[in-house]
């Protein structure tokens, strides 16, 4: 069974996959508004990265409840 | 400085307003999905990492919805209606700040502000003398708010209130076709090939100024293939549902709300077949106002023609879905109302150009002269000097068309409407 982190980091590389996405695609929309566009959905990708690789590496606590 | 502004007409800058939507539908979902991590209520297990997620969320999120946020503005920026819209009304504001005497010509409806659509209608309504054809202008401003209401304006509301327009003044616009007939009245003299998009312009001018209806189709070759350029003029007559004059203002409206039951359409392409033009021959149109809409129509495919490039000038084409693979140079006013009539703006495409200026309006002037044709002539001069990536490639597109060939005939042809 997945811990909830594990879920969480998956999650997330989920949510990075799906925000790529989100970048213009050049043929449909190009120009220095899509490029500065694109460069911001890259950097969001990055940190969302960053933000994963920290929760990777944070301690495991489960809390058993019940 | 040529005062000229374009957009378009460049592949380093296209956008597409589907293409931003996604964009932007794809940030909504991965905010969506990201506002999801904190229903799980798993902050019992793993609360470190719940909690390193819930501090930095509120930042990403933020920052998903500025990107959502700069998409729909790019989006308004370059493709909607609204956009025009508010340049339309930006300059009507700032005219009447400059010319107070223009409150006095223009019409109550766009004095209250009204969308771009109904300051093109209250243009119609200028140009207009006949009684029915101002009922037509009023009837339209009037039931254009309820057209609108609750929806966003494009290029089908346009079309929308031009069919309620043409209903209004008896024209049928679905289903019917305005038979037409052409005459050759023999060739103008042997003349070279543009060489210049205001030389274009010059022809259409000539053609627009001539006696009788009449359009100009001319023939290249190099020996092997054929390229056709005609040359088409704007709205001639004012009348409505009378004479023999094909492009009048019953067809100016039909060719908004449906160009193949326009009684110009139906004779350019008479003209055109009677010039020998195939369906695979190259054919290059040109034509001003209602003209130029004769031109876009051919151009998304009306008539069978195998349209390869288009010059407008003054005319309300953005509603029409153009190929992509059609030069279309669009040369237009900022403060002509005629081309708002399409009640959308122009795409911003690689194969095509929207470029023009603001013409300078004087006291006592009509609201209309910056849709005058010497002003589009003047306009398209200023063109062939623009330095504009887009300007410059559509133009070399447009002009290399016949570079080269042959000229091998002019035909003239005079039109009529043979339905009455």
């Amino acid at each position: 069974m997945l811990s909830c982190m594990q879920y969480m980091v998956e999650s997330l590389d989920e949510l990075n996959a799906l925000l790529s996405g989100a970048k213009p695609d050049v043929g449909r929309w190009s120009g220095p508004a899509a490029l500065s566009f694109g460069r911001e959905v890259e950097q969001l990708s990055h940190d969302l990265l960053g933000l994963r690789n920290q929760l990777a590496t944070l301690p495991h606590i489960a809390v058993v409840v019940g | 400085m040529s005062g000229l502004v374009s957009y378009g007409g460049d592949p380093a800058i296209v956008a597409s307003i589907e293409e931003i939507e996604r964009s932007r539908s794809t940030l909504e979902l991965v905010q969506q999905r990201l506002l999801k991590e904190f229903e799980l209520l798993d902050f019992l297990v793993d609360p470190i990492a719940r909690a390193a997620l819930a501090l930095h969320a509120p930042v990403l999120l933020a920052r998903l919805e500025k990107l959502k946020w700069a998409a729909g503005v790019a989006s308004d920026s370059y493709l909607s209606a609204e956009a025009r819209i508010t340049k339309q009304l930006d300059w009507v504001t700032s005219a009447v700040a400059k010319h107070p005497w223009l409150l006095n010509v223009l019409p109550k409806q766009v004095r209250a502000a009204l969308p771009a659509v109904l300051l093109g209608g209250s243009a119609v309504a200028t140009l207009v003398d006949g009684k029915a054809a101002r009922v037509m202008a009023r009837e339209t401003l009037n039931m254009w708010p309820a057209l609108v209401a609750g929806q966003k304006s494009s290029g089908q509301d346009s079309v929308a209130a031009a069919n309620m327009a043409a209903t209004l003044i008896g024209v049928t616009t679905r289903g019917g076709r305005t038979a037409a007939e052409v005459e050759t009245v023999g060739a103008l003299g042997m003349r070279a090939a543009p060489t210049s998009i205001g030389a274009i312009a010059e022809r259409v001018a000539a053609t627009h100024v001539a006696e009788k209806p009449t359009v100009v189709i001319e023939r290249y070759t190099d020996g092997k293939r054929s390229v056709f350029v005609a040359y088409l003029p704007g709205m001639r007559s004012l009348e409505i549902g009378a004479g023999s004059e094909p492009f009048d203002l019953v067809a100016s409206v039909q060719q908004l709300a449906d160009p193949e039951a326009a009684g110009s359409q139906a004779a350019v392409e008479e003209a055109l077949r009677a010039a020998g033009v195939k369906p695979t021959d190259e054919l290059v149109v040109a034509g001003y106002s209602q003209g130029g809409m004769v031109a876009g129509a051919l151009a998304s495919g009306v008539g069978g023609f195998n349209v390869s490039a288009i010059v407008t000038l003054g005319a309300p084409i953005a509603q029409l879905d153009l190929p992509s693979e059609t030069a279309v140079m669009a040369i237009e006013h900022s403060n002509d109302v005629i081309p708002a009539l399409s009640g959308a703006i122009n795409p911003l495409t690689e194969n095509w150009v929207t470029v023009g200026r603001e013409i300078d309006l004087h006291l006592a002037e009509s609201a209309l002269t910056a849709h005058e044709l010497q002003a589009y002539v003047e306009t398209s001069k200023l063109v062939d000097q623009d330095e504009a990536a887009g300007v410059a490639r559509i133009r070399e597109t447009v002009l290399k068309k016949f570079e080269g060939l042959r000229l091998v005939e002019t035909q003239t042809f005079e039109l009529k409407r043979i339905d009455g």
